[in-house]
């Protein structure tokens, strides 16, 4: 269980004040697993820095397990935590063997465990990542996807209460990242251990997590489950972050939103009055597709197609609806040419209604860099504070 | 209110940290920066090393060039500066060129051994070359008047000083540049060829223009030692009068004028800081160029046919030249009781009577004992000073830390004759003088550390660069305490870099001869003095065989280090 509440940074530095978080606030429960997500500069891995303590936050709270760990009075130092991490770098210590990475914290840190308790608990570890058999092998001789799994074992072994995990696949290429996703989510599910992800890759954040946070600029956008966020994303920044959006210019009725193309029928949320300007917006693989008119005429864009991408598993239309031109996939077995009439079927269950004043806004470049940590040596772009 | 510091490397509060980094500040400008004021100060005759009472005056100045014949010091400073180093890069730059770019033989070898020639110390390297190439009895003079019945060579003059001195500085172009050549991306070249180009414009456009900012940045660099340095001016000028800055300004205050040896460690100075701004200027775009370079791959080697054995013969008189004959030359003239030249009837005089000399009296054992006492001390000071401000500099955020690595970095720019200098002021004119060391080993191996500090904080900068943070981090998050991660994991990762640049200013600093003169006196003599004393009143063999032992030492301090860093390899690091 751990508990954010409103955590602010702010940096001072030669350009003056930047808000690298702006208030964030969130609970992770008991054994589950939440996923930080955004783009890079949004706040994520600052937000994680500081509740592993390796950095200090302006303001806020953070809670593990009923316990006060950072507050305005309690700044437990990092060792202190009793949290694990896994670093997108792996941070493997290259002078020592892939046991002696995992039994080192054991025996040196908190713990202090005698020699013969930190191996049983470092073996248990290694053979949960299946890397025992390779536990004397020095640790500059591994491979990256086995550099990850000792950096996995290594924070497992410590048994944390939380598990941390920044980027963790990030450096890994696009196969062993899709095994490591599988293996990850399943070995931390069967351990039942709390995790706090972070990543900037939505197909992770959507394929591993229980409940994801959508991060922008610094602020928590979403949070929910990843079908939730990915089928009613809430903002116009979420909608456009996870996955690709069309949006329609409309105005709210009671149960629908009219446009130039018609009148879609949708769940209208609380906030659109009757008469209020918003966007409607649809998934690409959300609309029915078809080269004849549909039996139903409800909720259907007549356009023709302009374009074609062919995918293999899909084929992406790009498709004019009179002055505007919308993104929709279709199977690869019935083809549509180019310049061929379409019909798109958008169900009134796969529409979501965006708030007109953001509509269109693109997702807003970060106010700052923040996460990448500055040149070490110039002075001029560290937009750290002072001392006091 | 009161918050903790945003902390990188995870000190307990913001109190310690700015207490180091304060304390740091102190020292440095303690001793970096008040005795470099007290030159000038004292060039401008105020502050406690002032020569009269009557107040700040530019009668200094103005006396010194009349008297020093200021236009010529300064010609012949830059004259023997540009002229050695004209040599050093053009030898240095065409074996660069031989071992990296053609199939010449032994390539290997050679790679290691003309930076091995560094190592020998430079009042040795001098003395043997006036033994070699002296009017009179010059060993070449000798075999060339036997064979064509003429004495082409003399030591002293200003055509020798920059062939000597270029000849010792051309390996620390073949170092550097060896580098160049090695980053130089084979594709960059490929690209033009299969774009049409033809080869000589390739070589002219292309190679040489990617070397140039590596090369030019070694010719500066080699500049500046050239500029600075005493050795060979001091043993092959001299004795002409031929002066430069370092050994006038060693004059000056050797014959306690202060006021004028100021004078010209402010001009000496002023010289020095430009150079080293064009230095950093030319760095700079090597920086440029070698971001650029990818993931190159090495270029083919150049096939020389024929030729490739006359490159190697140009390789072997090199080594001959700079390393053989001053070594045998040296050994030669510490076995014999008087000097002759080396030859067959002569062989019956040999005795090790100056080795038995060297250990004879107390005052001469204390030698060898001071001049452990720097080898050991003066790294290990440097290191200590040094690596907090690297941490700080690397590691931290706190305000003000570039001004740390400014100040230590300045001694760069001062030649070693106004650091020892200054250092004199500090302790005759300053509370300083209250610490109990003019007059001992220790002060030496102070100025000897004030100089490693520039070196020093690269070093160790570069060590805590490559140390990524995260391999930091990781400990603290997993539970372990600072200080177990800096015995740990800190300290055992930048051990290597560390041992390296300790057995480097360990080299340096027990062949120093500047501060060896400069701060030194019959109670705190170390080798190098030991020689000058020894060759100015004419007993070479004792001259010799203080050099001897000095290259032993060398010798000692680069074979301990070779055997700390294999053993450290060898064996993996354990948890335990």
């Amino acid at each position: 269980m751990l508990i954010v509440t409103d955590l602010r940074i702010t940096y001072r530095g030669i350009q003056g004040a930047v808000e690298a978080l702006r208030g964030v606030s969130f609970e992770v429960a008991e054994g589950e697993f939440f996923t930080l997500l955004g783009p890079s500069g949004c706040g994520k891995t600052s937000t994680l820095r500081c509740i592993a303590g390796l950095e200090t936050p302006t303001s806020g709270t953070i809670e593990r397990a009923g316990t006060v760990i950072f507050s305005n009075h309690v700044n437990l130092p990092a060792f202190r935590r009793g949290f694990g991490m896994v670093f997108q770098s792996y941070a493997i210590w290259p002078h020592m063997s892939v046991f002696d990475n995992v039994a080192f914290p054991l025996m040196h840190g908190v713990h202090n465990m005698r020699r013969d308790q930190a191996r049983e608990r470092a073996l248990k570890a290694l053979s949960l990542v299946q890397l025992d058999e390779l536990a004397d092998r020095p640790a500059p001789y591994l491979s990256g996807g086995q550099q990850q799994r000792v950096a996995l074992a290594r924070a497992l072994a410590l048994e944390p209460s939380v598990l941390l995990l920044d980027e963790p696949l990030s450096n890994l290429d696009a196969k062993l990242r899709e095994e490591m996703r599988h293996e990850l989510k399943t070995l931390v599910r069967r351990l039942g251990i709390t995790t706090l992800y972070v990543t900037h890759d939505q197909l992770e954040a959507l394929s591993m997590s229980d409940r994801v946070a959508i991060m922008h600029a610094g602020q928590i956008e979403q949070v929910g489950k990843p079908r939730d966020v990915y089928q009613s994303p809430s903002s116009s920044f979420a909608a456009r972050f996870l996955g690709r959006t069309n949006v329609l210019d409309g105005v709210a009725t009671r149960n629908g939103v009219r446009t130039q193309w018609g009148v879609f029928g949708c769940a209208v949320p609380e906030w659109a009055s009757d008469g209020a300007k918003v966007g409607l917006g649809f998934r690409p693989e959300s609309a029915v597709l078809s080269a004849s008119a549909p039996a139903r005429g409800d909720n259907v864009i007549v356009g023709s197609v302009t374009g074609h991408t062919f995918n293999g598993e899909n084929v992406e239309y790009q498709i004019e609806i009179g002055g505007k031109s919308v993104n929709a996939r279709g199977d690869p077995f019935t083809m549509i040419a180019d310049g061929g009439r379409a019909y798109l079927t958008i169900p009134p269950e796969r529409c979501f209604v965006l708030a007109m004043s953001d509509a269109h806004a693109r997702p807003a470049a970060p106010a700052s860099e923040p996460e990448t940590p500055p040149a070490p040596i110039s002075a001029i772009t560290d937009p750290t504070g002072r001392l006091v | 209110m009161a918050r903790p510091v945003r902390a990188v490397g995870l000190l307990r509060g913001i109190s310690g940290q700015t207490l180091v980094y304060v304390l740091l500040f102190v020292i440095l400008a303690n001793v970096v920066l008040l005795p470099l004021a007290l030159v000038v100060m004292t060039s401008l005759n105020v502050g406690p090393m002032a020569t009269t009472a009557e107040g700040a005056t530019l009668r200094y100045f103005v006396e010194q060039w009349n008297s020093a014949n200021m236009p010529e010091l300064l010609a012949n400073t830059v004259i023997f500066a540009l002229g050695s180093s004209v040599i050093a890069v053009a030898i240095g730059v065409f074996f660069a060129f031989l071992s990296e770019r053609t199939d010449m033989p032994f390539r290997t070898f050679v790679r290691i051994v003309i930076p091995l020639t560094i190592a020998l110390p430079g009042v040795l390297y001098s003395i043997a070359w006036v033994l070699l190439i002296n009017e009179k009895i010059g060993f070449y003079n000798t075999i060339a008047r036997t064979l064509f019945g003429i004495a082409p060579f003399n030591a002293s003059t200003m055509a020798s000083m920059m062939f000597v001195e270029g000849l010792r500085l051309a390996a620390i172009v073949y170092l550097m540049s060896i580098g160049v050549f090695r980053n130089m991306d084979a594709s960059l070249e490929e690209a033009a060829a299969v774009s049409g180009v033809r080869r000589h414009t390739i070589a002219l456009r292309v190679t040489l223009g990617l070397l140039m900012p590596g090369v030019l940045a070694a010719a500066l660099y080699v500049f500046t030692s050239a500029l600075e340095t005493f050795d060979v001016p001091a043993i092959l000028g001299m004795p002409a009068q031929i002066y430069t800055l370092s050994t006038k300004v060693y004059l000056q205050a050797n014959t306690g004028n202060y006021a004028g040896a100021s004078v010209l460690g402010v001009v000496f100075l002023a010289a020095a800081v430009v150079v080293v701004l064009l230095y950093a200027r030319a760095v700079r775009g090597i920086e440029r160029f070698s971001t650029i370079t990818g993931k190159g791959y090495r270029p083919r080697a150049m096939p020389l046919g024929r030729l490739r054995y006359v490159a190697l013969a140009f390789v072997a008189l090199y080594l001959f030249l700079v390393a053989a004959a001053p070594i045998f030359i040296t050994i030669w003239a510490s076995v014999l009781p008087f000097y002759r030249q080396p030859s067959w009837e002569a062989l019956q005089y040999v005795t090790l009577d100056s080795y038995e000399r060297l250990f004879e009296t107390p005052r001469r054992v204390v030698t060898i004992w001071n001049s452990l006492i720097v080898t050991f001390a003066a790294p290990t000071l440097a290191l200590l000073v040094v690596t907090p401000i690297s941490w700080f500099v690397v590691r931290t955020r706190i305000r003000g830390r570039r001004l740390l690595d400014i100040i230590a970095f300045l001694p760069h720019t001062v030649p070693s004759s106004v650091i020892a200098l200054a250092v004199v002021y500090l302790f005759l004119g300053t509370p300083w003088g209250l610490l109990p060391i003019y007059g001992s080993a220790w002060i030496i191996v102070f100025a000897l550390a004030i100089r490693h500090f520039a070196y020093g904080s690269r070093q160790m900068h570069s060590a805590m660069i490559q140390l990524h943070k995260d391999l930091e981090e990781a400990g603290y998050v997993s539970g372990v305490p600072w200080r177990k991660m800096l015995q740990r994991v800190i300290l055992p990762l930048v051990a290597p870099s560390v041992i390296a640049a300790w057995v480097f200013m360990a080299m340096t600093s027990v062949r120093d001869t500047t501060m060896a003169l400069m701060l030194g006196s019959t109670s705190n003599r170390v080798l190098p003095l030991l020689m000058w004393d020894a060759w100015t009143l004419g007993q070479f063999n004792d001259a010799a065989a203080g050099g001897v032992v000095l290259l032993l030492f060398v010798i000692a301090i680069l074979v301990a280090g070779a055997i700390l860093q294999r053993t450290r390899i060898a064996r993996p690091g354990h948890a335990s």
